[in-house]
């Protein structure tokens, strides 16, 4: 298995995902690890719908998608890795599911979250998690679309907010 | 390059446009033309003419994706039609748009037009139908 791509993105498979991504990483499977969406049957369907009949999808939980990783089952596969939610890449990480980079694209939130991009807002909880991942040798880009340049993530980070430097 | 022109009534050319390029990024060859209300026939055919200039000027022919057939922006488009060099399909839709930014590289202005005509209706969907075929009587209930 090559993983191609593993990305937070809190809108799972969406249009930028299929549309812009899949091709430009050539992926042929996408894993999505988030375990709201694992039990919502209507999102699921509607989300396995949207891909085209080449690519094989896994919707599941976390633990489900850790599991099917470091199975045999995607053996030859170039599979793209989606999770909702920081939490969801670190639970990942750290049950097994090991990535080298990661891909910041979508986490919008209304309130309670600062906004270091476009598309991205964090809270310190956040900044914690991708901490956590960047200590362990996970590097971190943020990149909504291929055609967008792509930042380091702690350039993102306003000086004011960064913490322990 | 095959270039696009969309051409709608209001704006929704340019916002198509918007829609498409936050998915893709920049689209080259590809333009927009919003026909409003306070816009004369005259000017709008101008803008059309431009912009088919503009995205056709490479040769390999131009595609007009136009919002609704009986409309004045596929009216008007009608008057550039040219087997070959100008193609136009009615009632664009966003996987439409998508997908012919994307499958213009190999193709030629026949074939992509076929190609997106089918495909943009196939795009539609009904989600309780999908529901459905995996079992449920078309509506969730947890």
């Amino acid at each position: 298995m090559a993983l191609v791509l593993a990305r937070i993105d809190n809108r799972l498979i969406h249009g930028q995902v299929l549309e812009s991504w899949v091709p430009f990483v050539r992926a042929d499977c996408i894993v999505v690890a988030n375990d709201e969406i694992a039990g919502n049957q209507l999102q699921k369907l509607m989300m396995q719908a949207s891909v085209p009949s080449r690519i094989r999808v896994e919707i599941g939980t976390v633990a489900e998608a850790i599991a099917l990783v470091n199975s045999t089952q995607l053996d030859h596969r170039r599979v793209l890795l989606l999770f909702g939610t920081t939490s969801d890449a670190v639970r990942a990480y750290q049950g097994g599911l090991i990535y080298n980079r990661l891909n910041l694209g979508n986490l919008q939130a209304n309130k309670g979250k600062a906004r270091l991009s476009c598309t991205l807002f964090l809270d310190p909880a956040d900044l914690d998690r991708l901490e956590l991942l960047d200590q362990a040798g996970v590097k971190i880009t943020a990149r909504c679309i291929p055609a967008d340049g792509e930042r380091p993530w702690r350039k993102l980070i306003p000086a004011s907010r960064r913490r322990g430097k | 390059m095959i270039g696009i022109v969309v051409v709608t009534h209001a704006d929704l050319a340019d916002e198509f446009l918007q829609a498409a390029e936050l998915i893709l990024g920049p689209l080259n060859a590809v333009a927009s033309v919003s026909i409003n209300y306070e816009v004369s026939v005259d000017i709008a055919r101008n803008a059309l003419q431009q912009a088919v200039n503009k995205v056709g000027k490479d040769g390999d022919g131009t595609l007009i994706l136009t919002d609704m057939f009986g409309g004045t922006p596929t009216n008007i488009s009608a008057e550039f039609l040219q087997e070959g060099v100008v193609e136009i399909l009615t009632g664009i839709n966003l996987p439409m748009l998508i997908k012919g930014a994307g499958a213009r590289v190999n193709k030629n202005l026949d074939e992509l037009t076929a190609l997106l005509k089918d495909y943009a209706k196939n795009a539609i969907m009904r989600p309780s139908e999908l529901l459905r075929s995996a079992g449920y009587n078309g509506t969730l209930e947890n």
